[in-house]
């Protein structure tokens, strides 16, 4: 029975989500119990799955031959160990309480069961990247990741923002799906399979060279998109615009830490050329900074915390990149937590503001959601590595996996400290001082569903420091320990607080204005500018070169050569029976004549 | 005239010749009818030839053939001669050089 449930926990959601769309659909409520219910269920799957019997090992389970061809076979499986069972409970988990969430949040939303449908499709998406045991049927997840993500960005279709936003999400992830299909290929090509139980005894000996370097890069640019890392981060702060439970579970708790997930399951991949393990670390490293910054001058409350989680994941990252996925996980999982709790009491806010997002037209919400205001200061305590929450033990595991490295210890250690004062500054805007508008004054708690949700993430990122996350992956890996980088890390994640304490207590107005943060750093004006004016003019003259010579000179040439000889050969048309008899006894008389000579007939 | 022994180059004269008459009429006569009836003389023109390959060579095959090609032709003449009447009926003319609405 055990060897089915992952098929149950996978298959649970699209059934939801197939019913609702062709049957449910025009009942809102059942449709929502459907959906909730369906992830529920995955859910204590994956909890039996967790928690069943066979230990540290793989659970054998059936697998279907689905691809095989000239020496190519994939199988529709699962592949269930320790990993994808903690994975797929987390997913589903945190999914769930998003689900209940989310009842609340679109109450009275006329089209929630559209999202409710279109949130089971994710889930069950999710999943199958969780569980598949090989790159294609990963690949193939990755993508209906993708399509879910792009119709849950774009669920309010009435706003021009959402429908760009979606376009952008889908073709910036298309970029990295690119390199990723080119990696699976030839992980194919060098390895001999695409199953990842296959690939540890496949790289066994196998020469460094520019070929696996290649290949990991190619991998690693999958995670480039998915997981929004740079140069392909645009899109994740724009899709900022989708309903705030969608931003929770697929932009910050699951969706975009996929890219570290499948950089987990090919690491023995990336682990052969030391070239693209550093690769992967100097991005993260990098990008740990970066989004941190642009988030000290960001003044929408979502897309501040969009920035904090592109830091966050380029901290999983950067751990891949240096050898430790434990690390890495232990981040995830954690960062699921308390991120989503994070967006949930930020949508708490917005919908207790009346959709007012920017923050400096809040104020004063201490006193008016004292609950959604305590909830967010666990998540912000968690989400700067402040001990005793969760976000200290995982970040100080990170930092431990730094140790041989200062420039990416360096890096990330500076992110730590901007990521503190982003945040200061984001809570005492929004939370204290006097309310700017009359929404911030009417300013209200959500209902219970809203509430229980956020009190048990809290009470998880309170906790999720003592999970053994390292049995995720089997006891393969150790996590290291150094005193220095904690002190250090956690010295600058405290002195974060002070300039924001001193610059943002009581101000109405941003005391600082730096332009190029601002604009996060004309990365937009950039691919404005360069990549889609480049690529106007591209399709201008591809249009120019279809009209003229396409469309002018070979259709419509050829249909005038055509029409020309035909106005011709109809002269030869005299519609006398007799004359066409003779002609064609003519012709037999000729042809007889001519195979005659030739000596054919003889 | 003593002409000997008719062979089988007779036969085939003779069948050249009715297939030439045949073409004439299809060719150069104006009447509808007569151009069937011409083509029942070509037809019956390579009949001939066939027969009289197959008698002279002793082979059945050519022979039994003939024979579904009667039929057959038998068959083609009582449609063509509908649709003849057909055509009458609505154009009052059989002249086949009249009937050219083929054309463009």
């Amino acid at each position: 029975m055990l060897a089915y449930t992952p098929y149950l926990i996978l298959f649970l959601p699209l059934l939801a989500a197939v019913s609702i769309r062709f049957f449910l659909n025009p009942f809102p409520r059942i449709s929502v119990a459907v959906s909730t219910v369906a992830c529920f269920g995955s859910f204590l799957g994956s909890l039996a799955l967790l928690f069943s019997g066979s230990g540290e090992g793989v659970l054998a389970t059936p697998a279907l031959p689905w691809i095989e061809w000239a020496g190519f076979r994939a199988n529709f499986g699962i592949l269930a160990d320790p990993l994808a069972r903690g994975m797929a409970a987390l997913v589903s988990g945190v999914a769930f309480l998003v689900h209940l969430y989310s009842i609340a949040y679109l109450q009275k939303d006329p089209s929630r069961s559209r999202f409710f449908a279109e949130l089971s499709l994710f889930v069950f998406s999710m999943l199958g990247i969780v569980l598949a045991d090989n790159l294609i049927s990963m690949f193939i997840c990755w993508e209906l990741v993708g399509v879910s993500s792009y119709l849950l960005i774009g669920f309010w279709v009435e706003r021009p923002a959402a429908g760009a936003a979606a376009n952008q999400a889908f073709l910036v992830n298309r970029v990295g799906d690119f390199g990723f299909i080119l990696g699976i290929l030839g992980a194919w090509a060098l390895f001999g399979t695409v199953h990842f139980a296959d690939l540890p005894e496949r790289v066994v000996g196998m020469a460094p060279g520019w070929a696996v370097t290649a290949i990991g890069l190619g991998l690693f640019c999958g995670c480039l998109g998915k997981s929004a890392q740079f140069p392909l981060h645009v899109w994740l702060p724009d899709s900022m615009e989708g309903p705030t439970p969608v931003s929770s579970l697929l932009h910050a708790a699951t969706m975009v830490v996929a890219g570290v997930y499948m950089l987990i399951r090919v690491l023995p991949i990336l682990e052969l050329s030391q070239t693209t393990m550093m690769t992967i670390a100097w991005v993260g490293g990098f990008m740990t900074l970066f989004p941190a910054l642009i988030a000290c001058q960001q003044n929408d409350i979502k897309r501040i915390l969009a920035y904090s989680t592109l830091s966050e994941i380029a901290y999983m990252v950067m751990a891949v990149g240096l050898g430790a996925p434990g690390s890495a996980m232990y981040h995830l999982t954690t960062h699921a937590f308390f991120k989503c709790l994070l967006f949930l009491a930020a949508g708490s806010v917005i919908h207790g503001c009346h959709e007012e997002q920017n923050i400096w037209k809040m104020g004063g919400l201490m006193k008016r959601m004292p609950f959604t205001v305590f909830v967010f200061l666990l998540g912000t305590l968690a989400l700067c590595g402040i001990p005793p929450v969760s976000g200290f033990w995982s970040k100080d595991s990170i930092f431990a996996a730094t140790v041989h490295h200062p420039g990416l210890a360096g890096l990330s250690m500076i992110a730590g400290f901007f990521t503190s004062f982003f945040m200061l500054r984001m809570i005492l805007v929004a939370f204290t001082g006097e309310p700017k508008n009359d929404a911030a004054r009417h300013a209200h708690e959500g209902s219970i569903l809203m509430i229980v949700p956020m009190a048990i993430l809290a009470l998880l990122s309170l906790v999720a420091g003592l999970f053994p996350v390292e049995r995720f992956l089997g006891g393969t890996y150790e996590d290291g320990h150094a005193a220095w980088t904690l002190w250090i890390s956690l010295v600058l994640a405290l002195a974060g607080f002070i300039p924001a304490y001193r610059l943002y207590r009581n101000a109405s107005h941003d005391p600082l204005d730096v332009s190029f943060l601002r604009n996060k750093f004309y990365i937009d004006e950039f691919y404005q500018r360069v990549l889609v004016r480049t690529q106007d003019s591209f399709a201008k003259l591809a249009d120019a070169f279809e009209g003229w010579v396409v469309r002018g000179f070979l259709l419509r040439g050829s249909g005038v050569v055509a029409r020309a000889s035909g106005q011709g050969l109809r002269l030869v048309q005299c519609g006398q029976v007799q004359v066409y008899a003779a002609v064609f006894i003519l012709g037999v008389f000729f042809l007889i004549g001519w195979l005659c000579r030739g000596g054919v007939l003889r | 005239m003593n002409f000997g022994e008719i062979t089988l180059g007779h036969y085939l004269a003779l069948s050249s010749l009715l297939f030439l008459i045949g073409l004439a009429g299809v060719i150069l006569r104006r009447s509808l009818l007569i151009i069937m009836m011409s083509l029942e003389l070509l037809l019956n023109a390579a009949n001939l030839a066939l027969v009289a390959v197959g008698r002279f060579q002793g082979l059945p095959d050519p022979q039994v053939a003939v024979f579904f090609v009667i039929t057959v032709a038998a068959a083609e003449v009582s449609l063509g001669l509908a649709i003849l009447v057909a055509i009458f009926r609505i154009r009052k003319t059989t002249a086949a050089d009249q009937l050219a609405s083929l054309r463009f």
